[in-house]
């Protein structure tokens, strides 16, 4: 038997199962959420678990695993998180069961495992700065190769045959959905949220995260700012969409900001499109799949204002209000904006070309669609929100036409469908995204638009009164 | 120590009584608002200078006086007697109301204004106070 040295750390690398009485140090990479097994050998009671990966250098991490009663496991579970650094004292070391390890478990390169018992071993966060200094840069470090990803681009063009694999993925996070909330056939709860990633290959694909860890992990993301290196995710075929989609199993490790050579690429793309407005044009065409029917919270323009200045996440919400600004008369070219068939950014009319440095249509015959770009000011009896974006279908499916139909009309017509809508009482979905650019500090996209109906009017304002 | 918000100074869109429009109107210097109410036309209808067209809007004890120009779009045809949805700005020194749209209320709009009005009230009274503390 080799007994640790006290007071030190045992490198992950030197563990074995010989060692007893070791104090390891580690930051946390990935974390499950703790479930509940019926007890076998006392039937009717349950066991609980929840599993952890440490790292504690840039090659050497180890997958340790909890188990207890129901409270002793939630409470243990709920002291730290993703990104903490932890020092584990007197775990048992026991060899891995590779089969079972590598269906459930993030893949190490270590022999063994770690457990922790109530009785005997401990687990804190780590007070000691030094340590911590050398060990949470680790956090920023791959599990894999860093050159072993797949881009959107691959995963798209691969297409179906990728179907059930788990690979590795390097992307930027354009945007972070809504938490949805279910109850499972069970009867139990779950929770899903969906973050959409782009690189410069690909836009809006979609990543699931099911997970209550994963999903505090990704809502703490800078959109458009976080780079992500997601390892051993697994890619479906989605059916309904006709896309392929990722997803977090058990075996992701989400790398925030990984520190590689290939993610810092990645991120002064993601800056220059930023730059460019690149990313503006695009996500208002992408399709926000947020489903209105999960948008339930109805705020006042001021409500809205002072939430989207305390937030940067993106806001859903429906605003009751009238509709204060909205000018169908003035000649159509302010109206109707052609953009690029292939990449939905706007076409220069000046030189016919994509304004998309990425366009994948480069160098090709253009193709434009036209497309709706109206603003609208909406106002309640608490301000104006000014500038907000009626794109696309979204406007065809308000106005009631397509472009082409549009331009049909008589300027008679087109004055009263404009009236049809102006200093009425609207109900308004609404998508809010903070933009620093922008005067107002924010951009704000029409996700559907009506008339309200007075009832419903009356129902949702009395929580407007303080 | 708790930052006091910035104060709105966007356009706010009032729902009132003629009475209210005419009270909340004194304000519309430092607060921005076009006003929106519901009352009963009781006069015809009739052509005042430049061609505005000319009427009367009453609710319960108030009237005011109404002046609409027929820029891009006719006055429809407003039948005295019945509520129709008014929305404009009140002129306090010629006690006029300008308005910039009208049209027959719907029943479901009358009968659920009300809340509209506690609504618009609640907050300007909250307005008021702030800009009495400045």
């Amino acid at each position: 038997m080799t007994y640790a040295p006290m007071g030190s750390y045992v490198p992950i690398s030197d563990l074995n199962i010989n060692i007893t009485h070791s104090k390891v140090v580690g930051v946390i990479i990935g974390k499950t959420d703790s479930r509940g097994f019926p007890d076998r050998k006392n039937v009717g009671s349950e066991r609980f678990t929840f599993s952890f990966t440490i790292k504690d250098s840039p090659e050497h991490f180890i997958n340790v695993s909890a188990w207890g009663n129901e409270e002793y496991i939630q409470a243990l579970s709920c002291r730290f998180q993703i990104g903490d650094c932890v020092v584990i004292e007197n775990p048992l070391v026991v060899t891995k069961d590779y089969e079972k390890e590598e269906r459930f478990c993030p893949s190490t390169p270590s022999s063994y495992r770690l457990l922790l018992t109530e009785t005997h071993s401990s687990i804190r966060i780590c007070s000691d700065i030094d340590t911590e200094a050398r060990i949470l840069p680790l956090f920023h470090i791959p599990i894999k190769d860093p050159r072993d990803f797949y881009s959107l681009g691959d995963i798209t063009a691969n297409g179906q045959s990728l179907d059930g694999h788990v690979i590795n993925i390097l992307a930027a996070v354009q945007s972070v959905g809504e938490e949805k909330f279910f109850t499972k056939s069970g009867g139990c709860k779950g929770q899903r949220i969906e973050i959409k990633l782009f690189d410069d290959t690909g836009r809006s694909f979609p990543f699931v995260c099911w997970d209550k860890e994963n999903i505090r992990l990704v809502q703490t993301l800078t959109q458009r700012e976080t780079v992500l290196f997601i390892a051993d995710a697994r890619i479906t075929f989605d059916s309904f969409r006709k896309s392929m989609v990722a997803t977090a199993i058990s075996k992701t490790i989400i790398t925030v900001n990984p520190d590689t050579a290939e993610a810092n690429q990645l991120y002064t793309f993601v800056r220059e499109l930023l730059q460019s407005g690149g990313l503006d044009d695009q996500d208002f065409l992408s399709g926000d799949d947020v489903q209105l029917d999960s948008i339930r919270d109805v705020m006042t323009v001021s409500q809205l204002k002072t939430r989207s200045q305390e937030n940067a996440d993106a806001i859903h919400c429906i605003i009751y209000g009238f509709i204060t600004c909205f000018d169908l008369g003035s000649s159509p070219s302010k109206i109707i904006t052609k953009r690029c068939a292939r990449c939905k950014f706007r076409i220069n009319e000046e030189s016919w070309t994509c304004s998309s440095d990425i366009c994948p249509n480069q160098g090709q015959e253009l193709q434009a669609n036209e497309c709706f770009d109206v603003l609208v000011d909406i106002s309640d009896h608490t301000g104006t929100l000014q500038s907000c974006n009626l794109v696309g279908t979204v406007a065809e499916k308000t106005l009631g036409c397509k472009t082409e139909e549009f331009l049909c009309l008589s300027e008679y017509q087109r004055t009263s469908l404009q009236w049809k809508f102006l200093l009425e009482r609207c109900k308004i979905y609404l998508k809010v995204l903070p933009s620093p650019r922008r005067r107002s500090g924010m951009k704000a996209d029409i996700l559907s638009c009506g008339l309200a109906d007075p009832v419903e009017v009356k129902q949702n304002l009395p929580s407007f009164v303080v | 120590k708790q930052q006091k918000p910035s104060r709105e100074t966007s356009m706010r869109v009032i729902t009132a009584v003629i009475e209210g429009m005419k009270h909340w109107s004194q304000y519309k210097n430092r607060v921005p608002m076009l006003f929106e109410i519901f009352a009963t036309l009781d006069s015809a209808v009739t052509i005042g200078e430049h061609g505005a067209k000319k009427f009367l809007m009453r609710d319960d004890k108030h009237v005011v006086q109404c002046l609409y120009y027929e820029n891009d779009q006719t006055l429809p045809r407003l039948i005295r007697g019945q509520v129709h949805r008014c929305v404009g700005n009140y002129d306090k020194d010629k006690d006029i109301m300008k308005c910039v749209s009208v049209r027959a209320a719907s029943l479901s709009e009358q009968k659920n204004a009300q809340e509209a009005v506690r609504a618009s009230d609640a907050e300007l009274r909250n307005v008021l106070l702030t800009l009495s503390e400045i």
